[in-house]
């Protein structure tokens, strides 16, 4: 196992060693469940009523825990001081960072597993039939937590773990605005706001466009070459950040 | 000074502190007495406020809302959701069934925030659709929640066949009625009988035969108990209507004949102007008012508003008696 495999794997243990993460997911757990009883207040559409707030609560707590465990990653291991152990050896810090980081995705990964099992059996409990366009919808939320993972970790190589977290939430914030704003700086007449807005548009992840949560709950399946290159285009954009977060780490000084 | 409660509890607590005789067990017991009382008293509290707090109050809430366009932006990527929780909060409102204009009113802004926010969710347009353009009186909103629902939902030929509905016999308006009623018609899927009901919704404008018709075939497409059942009532109701429109349609025969209105209604059936008196199929009894010669039924007093819209049919420049006029003609489906 290379040096990334090690760091990664040891990541992924010490993420299970958070008691955070098992009150999120067991959180998640109750939110599906209540999901259940919420829809028999309903009139009609109790099928999507569960399917929106299964959904919603897999990617909500997906996020917070990409973000509050992605930002500490790194600056755990500064203030407890065991980032000079580690770089005292044979390690690059661009290996360093990327064994982090996958570490972390395999938690999540675990998480979503553990969130989406109970989904099912949720679905499955009250005959609800499990569509393909549900788990299309958990692919997105997946990419999407990649790709927060990858902007909580950017910010966690040069600031604090609190400013960390406003920064990243503010990303997140800015992310499923930017197609928002970029239409209606569309319908003014001022070029210049245009331009910025179109700066800002790319420049930003534009996390929307990972979002299927209301077709799929509807059971409107997404064509396969959607679903192809907005993972694509999440996995690329967590990319960049994941270079951004090797460069900026490797001029830090400790 | 202390108040003397606070001194004995500060008492106690100094004894639980320094007392060493105390085990942590009875400590543990004193700190979950205290806790407990305080839940008990934080839930009376709530319970008072819960009685403080009425149906309108929670109205309210839905009239804080801010529009769709806004909140479609803060509430993120999680609108369904956020639409979902808006939606059983209007549900919870329309099942308090203590309504008021205002309380239809933010009910209607409620719904269309909600489906701003998921226009793809039909469930509250349909409802919606009916609770305010059928049940509440508020036709216009109705169908303006429609309209929009048909817009977002082209596929959906309930939305266009209720907004049919509401158009010719609520709002008497039969050539909207038949349009909707077309476009419906045109939905793949959409029921074979439809475009035979639009033409005929066209002739014959605010018959409530029709009328009746219309919400028998649409609730047999409700699967929700409570929707089902007010569409029921609402089929009751024009029955009710059909029969209070003969009985009156008969006593003027009868006063024709006799120059006088009958005592009560039996005489109809002595004299043989009807063959037999129709059942109130909401459970009352029809009476007739010998001053006026108009007919009422124990079981509601909301007539009016139901045969002034039937009224309108006169105004609709048809050149057919109405159906009701021969109780011959009038076969309608018996209710449940």
């Amino acid at each position: 196992m290379g040096a990334i495999g090690v760091i990664a794997l040891n990541a992924f243990r010490e993420s299970l060693r958070d008691k955070i993460l098992y009150n999120l997911v067991l959180f998640a757990g109750l939110l599906i469940g209540l999901s259940v009883l919420l829809a028999d207040l309903t009139i009609t559409e109790h099928h999507k009523l569960i399917a929106d707030m299964g959904l919603a609560a897999i990617n909500f707590i997906g996020v917070i825990i990409a973000i509050f465990i992605g930002i500490s990653l790194v600056n755990k291991e500064i203030e407890r001081r065991t980032i000079y152990t580690i770089m005292a050896r044979p390690i690059s810090r661009t290996f360093f960072i990327l064994g982090k980081y996958f570490g972390l995705v395999l938690t999540l990964f675990v998480n979503l597993s553990i969130m989406l099992a109970v989904f099912l059996v949720t679905l499955w409990l009250y005959h609800i039939p499990i569509g393909l366009s549900l788990l299309q919808a958990v692919q997105l939320i997946f990419v999407e937590i990649l790709v927060v993972t990858a902007i909580a970790l950017f910010f966690s190589t040069f600031s604090s773990t609190t400013l960390s977290a406003i920064l990243t939430l503010g990303v997140y914030v800015i992310g499923h605005l930017t197609a928002d704003v970029r239409s209606m700086a569309a319908k003014g007449e001022s070029g210049t706001v245009k331009a910025v807005v179109d700066v800002f548009y790319y420049l930003f992840p534009n996390l929307e466009t990972l979002n299927i949560k209301g077709q799929a709950a509807v059971g409107v399946l997404v064509a396969p070459e959607y679903l192809m290159l907005a993972s694509l285009y999440g996995v690329v954009y967590a990319g960049v950040l994941l270079a951004g977060a090797c460069a900026v780490f490797q001029q830090r000084d400790f | 000074m202390l108040h003397p409660f606070l001194r004995l509890l500060d008492n106690g607590v100094r004894r639980v502190k320094f007392a060493g005789s105390i085990s942590a067990v009875k400590r543990g017991a004193i700190h979950a007495f205290f806790g407990l009382s305080l839940l008990a008293g934080a839930s009376a509290l709530l319970h008072h406020l819960e009685h403080e707090r009425n149906t309108v109050a929670r109205a309210e809430q839905l009239a804080y809302l801010p529009k769709g366009e806004y909140l479609r932006l803060a509430v993120l990527g999680y609108r369904q959701w956020v639409a979902d929780l808006i939606w059983l909060q209007v549900v919870q409102h329309i099942g308090a069934k203590r309504d008021t204009q205002q309380g239809y009113r933010w009910t209607y802004h409620a719904v269309d925030v909600l489906t701003d926010l998921d226009p793809t969710f039909v469930a509250p347009y349909q409802a919606t659709g009916i609770f305010l353009g059928v049940l509440a009186g508020r036709h216009e909103e109705g169908l303006a929640i429609l309209n929009k629902g048909i817009r977002h939902n082209p596929v959906m030929w309930q939305l266009s066949f209720l907004a049919g509905y509401i158009s010719y016999y609520e709002l008497c308006n039969p050539v909207a009625g038949g349009q909707y009623l077309r476009m419906a018609a045109q939905v793949p899927g959409a029921p074979a009988y439809l475009p035979k009901l639009a033409a005929r919704m066209t002739v014959e404008g605010g018959d409530p035969t029709a009328a009746f018709e219309f919400l028998d075939r649409f609730s047999s497409t409700v699967t929700d108990e409570r929707i089902h059942g007010a569409l029921v009532q609402r089929m009751k109701e024009i029955v009710q209507e059909k029969d209070l429109l003969f009985l009156e349609e008969s006593i003027r025969r009868y006063r024709a004949r006799y120059g006088h209105v009958p005592v009560k209604l039996e005489d109809l059936m002595l004299h043989g102007v009807i063959q037999q008196l129709p059942v109130d199929p909401l459970g009352g009894q029809y009476q007739v008012d010998y001053l006026t010669g108009t007919v009422s039924s124990s079981s509601t007093r909301e007539r009016l508003r139901v045969h002034h819209k039937v009224a309108c049919r006169a105004g609709a420049g048809r050149s057919r008696p109405p159906t009701w006029s021969n109780p011959v003609d009038t076969q309608l489906p018996v209710l449940q």
